[in-house]
């Protein structure tokens, strides 16, 4: 049974958060609530878990979610169930979209939109810095963190000069995080 | 372009999913490298627009951004490898760690790892940034719309959904009447 309220319950937050990640949360918040699968602590260590794990956080975080509830097959059952009415939806909409790709109307909504994607970009690289540079996330000259921004624009100017994977500079960080205190 | 095996893809989007670090954004320098860099799978653009429309979409951005692209590539079937390739990770990753490593994350030398990650994720993201704002910004329509989408966001925290929307309708209302958008 525990199976069928997973599938259920994860095919409902597939199909109704929009925005990410973090959009999950509320919903599990209410699945801790309403089943005894895991509480709100529990939930806590979820997020951590999930934002410090490779992937995108919402299918850590289910992929968590349902293992607390149902073991190993929870946790694949409750992944799947969570990204597949998403993807179905993406099958309708690139049908729809392949079709209308010449539309004016289409095309004036892209020429639109790709400035606000640069924008929202633009905006995680700052949420990322306020985090990584400054203590406390608040921006001031005391606060600054003078190793992380020496590091942040090592691997910048690198990024610009070369063609190196971005992989390489994710391990290169853990590595330099490990032996050196930053 | 010759298309790319469903397998090939699969493996391609599961090792997205494995360097992505963080939400949907943190994915794109990643794609960026592995699906238009060394494999022109889609353009630049392209992933602007897939992107746009994960944003406002229910579902995992980062699933339905590949869902997409694996349409693009091979219908129906394509945006199932690539959507499921790029949640595998996840499951995988995830379902070891509540198994055998609940108690990782809180070792300091771990913590260190992360915070140096999050290090070399921003300066991954800058540089995306700056990337996506020279191809999708075009004119000084462009310019507005980029500077006002960043400006409600992180002044009145306006979410990415309705940013996305409100662009698409600009698009519609100024796109331009003479001449024609690079």
């Amino acid at each position: 049974m525990t199976y069928l309220y997973l599938l259920l319950e994860f095919l409902k937050i597939g199909t109704f958060s929009i925005g990410g990640g973090l959009a999950t949360l509320p919903f599990l918040y209410a699945l801790a609530s309403r089943y005894d699968w895991f509480d709100q602590a529990t939930l806590i260590d979820m997020i951590a878990i999930s934002e410090s794990t490779p992937g995108a956080i919402g299918i850590n975080m289910a992929t968590y979610a349902g293992f607390t509830a149902g073991g190993i097959g929870g946790g694949i059952l409750a992944s799947i169930a969570m990204i597949t009415p998403g993807i179905l939806m993406m099958m309708i909409i690139s049908k729809v979209l392949t079709e209308f790709k010449e539309n004016p109307l289409i095309i004036k909504v892209f020429y639109g939109i790709r400035p606000a994607v640069a924008a929202l970009i633009a905006y995680a690289a700052y949420e990322m810095l306020k985090v990584t540079m400054f203590e406390n996330h608040t921006f001031s000259i005391e606060t600054i963190h003078i190793g992380s921004v020496v590091l942040f624009f090592a691997f910048l100017l690198a990024l610009f000069k070369t063609k190196i994977h971005p992989v390489i500079f994710i391990v290169i960080a853990a590595v330099l995080g490990i032996f050196l205190p930053l | 372009m010759k298309k790319p095996s469903l397998f090939y893809m699969y493996l391609t989007f599961a090792k997205v999913g494995t360097m992505t670090f963080g939400g949907g954004y943190a994915m794109l320098p990643i794609l960026r490298k592995e699906v238009i860099a060394s494999k022109q799978w889609i353009t630049e653009e392209q992933m602007m627009d897939f992107y746009a429309i994960a944003q406002v979409t229910p579902g995992i951005i980062a699933i339905n951004t590949s869902a997409l692209i694996g349409y693009h590539l091979r219908g129906k079937a394509g945006s199932m490898a690539a959507g499921y390739g790029s949640a595998t990770p996840s499951i995988v990753i995830i379902t070891i760690i509540a198994l055998f490593l609940t108690n990782l994350i809180e070792q300091p030398i771990v913590a260190r790892m992360f915070d140096a990650i999050r290090i070399a994720v921003s300066a991954l993201i800058v540089h995306t940034a700056f990337n996506l704002y020279t191809k999708g910004v075009k004119d000084a329509m462009g310019q507005i719309i980029f500077l006002s989408a960043f400006l409600l966001i992180v002044l009145l925290g306006v979410s990415p959904i309705w940013i996305v929307l409100a662009s698409a309708i600009s698009g519609i209302i100024f796109y331009p009447k003479r001449g024609k958008v690079k």
